[in-house]
């Protein structure tokens, strides 16, 4: 069966496949090779996704990833100074790879490189993913841990056309909460690509924030994965802060199985130039009194474009499940573009799930209003596109995170501004 | 001399281009004068003309004038403002109190004052205010509006009720000490209490060096702001000044009578 399917890949994904089967046989990966292995799959079924694959309708990776697969190393990230970023704590990563000399860890929390872990895939970039990671790590909150905030620094460094990959696990055991601001940011401005992969095991109620940032320059392409299983009472908060790059595709999925759990799954992407920004959430209730919340928020200018879809699978027996899911989009410009879409699937009778997406150009009133108050025009809309966004913003649950991605924004925001008067 | 409106006209922006002149004309002629420490009530039947008044006056992009002139006091020289945009004139001491002042979620009323306070005293010479200082600059205006500190942190207007709306208004003219204000139905949807508070708010910002219009529907408003002149607004056109005595005799017999004296007088409304 699988050869038959492998049949219709492109060369492209043929050419992948074979690298991927070299290094399945070589040492450069820690990983379980079974575990690879049948990651890999998926991949072969799919390869690469194309417009055809419905769930890459509006974003065509196989045009963006280069013909031969070339995995970056750790070593070429340059050990530039840190990002300041809030917290006491740090776990910085090259590449992928941990640097325990640049890190510190709160009590109750450890880290461990392991190479066996969850290993279900159910998206061939995903796949390709587990199959290729040259390192996983697992960092475990103990029971009863209360750690503050941790914050990632994921330093993606490579030469043109390179993928980095970075594969983390985290277990929160019984009872225990924790916070983590994982930041990837790119070193240089070159069309390179990173694949990354954050798994949350949840144990009963325990409570886990997850903020995604992507600082990547604007020529980066990034496809990204956060997943979080959560158990009785559990509690996730996710928030994907999707700014720049050239193309970012963020999948975010999470399987609600314990009763009384609670997932919020939030984001925001901003585009401008050619920008494209793809956020694909998977929202699986698989118990009943289950709940989740989706707010997701879109800001579009020139010819940026905007890809939303959030599914939300109601499983049979998840009885007295409430699921709201809400995507909010500001087109700045007229060739700006959005695609959003619900696709809600249920199959218990007694739920609630509610959805609603909107479209809008920013309040000419509300322009007025500031302006009035003797603001000018250009810095009224800068207001106030930031407001817009910092509903989202403001949903990752930390104060400190949600002011330090405020400013990244506003730093963004006056930075393009600046550019754009250079055009003129 | 404050403001000088001569011969204004305007329409909505939308139709200033409109196919055959079929563009709708809302201010029809107006010609109004406002010397310094004066006030002025702006009053007539809905849909008169008087909020796109205060609006024209105040910059809003909707409009367009089509001819006249708004003449402004700046530094002792009358100045047509016309092409002036809308942070310019409230740079210039131009102030408009909203009829539906706008919610801005996300935005702090704190934050929004400041921003605004900033970008009027940078337009003025005047040195900039840090978030400490403000804040102390803030307190005693907060007080004659009767408004908690806790205001400040909330999103501009957001959840506010109505009373509280036009309070901010009033806190907002209180903080940018405008040289000329437009109070646009200001009075409109509060009680009683509300209405002596945001009263009490205007009278003690009013000096003789600045100048208040109050644009209202109702007369109950002049019992607690006593105007000097009161303008009756009728279809795009003045047709009635006077004293406060005019506010009285319309609040007794409504505006039909001075609609129908108006009528009479235009010739070509008999045929």
């Amino acid at each position: 069966m699988s050869m038959t399917q492998t049949h219709s890949l492109n060369s492209k994904s043929q050419k992948y496949l074979e690298t991927v089967n070299q290094s399945l046989n070589s040492e450069t990966s820690k990983i379980d090779k079974n575990q690879r292995e049948s990651a890999l799959e998926l991949f072969k079924s799919i390869g690469i996704p194309t417009k055809k694959n419905e769930n890459y309708k509006y974003t065509n990776l196989d045009k963006v990833f280069p013909e031969s697969l070339e995995i970056a190393k750790a070593s070429q990230v340059k050990d530039l100074e840190l990002l300041a970023t809030p917290g006491k704590y740090h776990l910085v990563f090259n590449n992928g790879e941990y640097q325990e000399n640049r890190s510190n860890l709160p009590d109750g929390v450890t880290l461990e490189e392991v190479s066996t872990g969850e290993s279900t895939v159910t998206d061939p970039m995903e796949a390709l993913n587990i199959s290729l990671a040259p390192k996983k790590y697992r960092i475990n909150v103990a029971k009863n841990t209360q750690a503050p905030l941790i914050t990632l620094i994921q330093r993606l460094g490579s030469e043109a056309s390179q993928l980095a990959l970075t594969s983390l696990e985290v277990i929160a055991q019984t009872d225990s909460s924790a916070e983590f601001f994982e930041i990837f940011e790119t070193q240089e401005e070159v069309e390179n690509i990173s694949l990354t992969h954050t798994q949350f095991t949840i144990e009963a109620n325990a409570h886990v924030k997850h903020t995604k940032a992507l600082l990547t320059k604007s020529a980066h392409t990034h496809v990204g994965k956060v997943k979080a299983s959560l158990e009785r009472d559990a509690n996730f908060n996710s928030l994907t802060f999707s700014v720049d790059g050239l193309l970012n595709r963020n999948n975010v999925e999470v399987a609600i199985n314990g009763t009384g759990a609670h997932a919020d799954v939030n984001g925001l992407y901003t585009g401008r130039g050619t920008q494209h920004q793809d956020c694909f959430t998977t929202i699986h209730h698989n118990a009943a009194h289950t709940t989740s919340n989706q707010i997701f928020k879109g800001i579009l200018d020139d010819q940026a474009r905007g890809v939303f879809t959030g599914k939300v699978i109601i499983h049979r027996d998840a009885q007295k499940v409430d699921s709201s899911q809400l995507n909010k989009n500001l087109l700045l410009s007229k060739k700006a573009h959005v695609d959003t879409r619900p696709q809600i699937e249920v199959y218990a009778d007694d739920v609630k799930c509610g959805h609603g997406a909107t479209v809008g150009q920013i309040n000419q009133e509300e322009v007025f209003y500031l302006e009035s108050r003797g603001i000018p025009r250009e810095k009224a809309q800068k207001i106030l596109c930031h407001a817009f966004a910092y509903e989202a913003i403001e949903s990752c649950g930390n104060d400190e995170v949600a002011k330090w991605l405020g400013e990244k924004l506003f730093e963004l925001f006056e930075k393009y501004a600046l550019e754009n008067l250079g055009h003129n | 001399m404050m403001i000088e409106v001569k011969n204004l006209h305007a329409c909505l922006a939308d139709e200033a281009e409109g196919k055959n002149g079929a563009r709708n004309e809302i201010l029809k002629g107006i010609n109004l004068t406002v010397k310094p420490g004066e006030v002025h009530a702006i009053m007539g039947p809905n849909g008169s003309g008087k909020s796109t008044l205060s609006k024209v006056i105040a910059g809003h992009p909707s409009f367009e004038v089509t001819s006249g002139e708004v003449n402004y006091n700046v530094n002792g020289k009358m100045v047509d403002i016309n092409e002036w945009e809308a942070d310019e004139r409230s740079k210039n001491g131009i102030f408009l109190g909203f009829q539906y002042p706008v919610e801005i979620p996300g935005v702090s009323n704190f934050s929004f004052l400041k921003e605004s306070y900033n970008a009027v005293c940078k337009a003025q010479g005047v040195a900039e205010m840090e978030d400490q200082a403000f804040r102390e600059y803030l307190s005693p205006k907060l007080k004659l509006l009767e408004m908690d500190s806790s205001f400040l942190d909330r999103g501009v207007n957001t959840g506010f009720s109505g009373g509280e709306k036009k309070k901010n208004e009033i806190l907002q003219m209180a903080v940018l000490n405008p040289r000329l204000s437009l109070l646009d139905e200001t009075d409109s949807g509060l009680d009683i209490d509300a209405l002596k508070t945001v009263a009490g708010g205007v009278n003690a910002l009013k000096s003789r060096f600045n100048s208040i219009v109050l644009v209202t529907h109702y007369q109950r408003l002049l019992d607690y702001i006593v105007p000097d002149h009161v303008h009756v607004l009728y279809k795009g056109e003045i047709i009635k000044s006077g004293g406060k005595e005019l506010a009285l005799a319309l609040e007794e017999k409504g505006y039909d009578w001075l609609i129908a004296e108006h009528t009479n007088s235009k010739p070509e409304a008999r045929v």
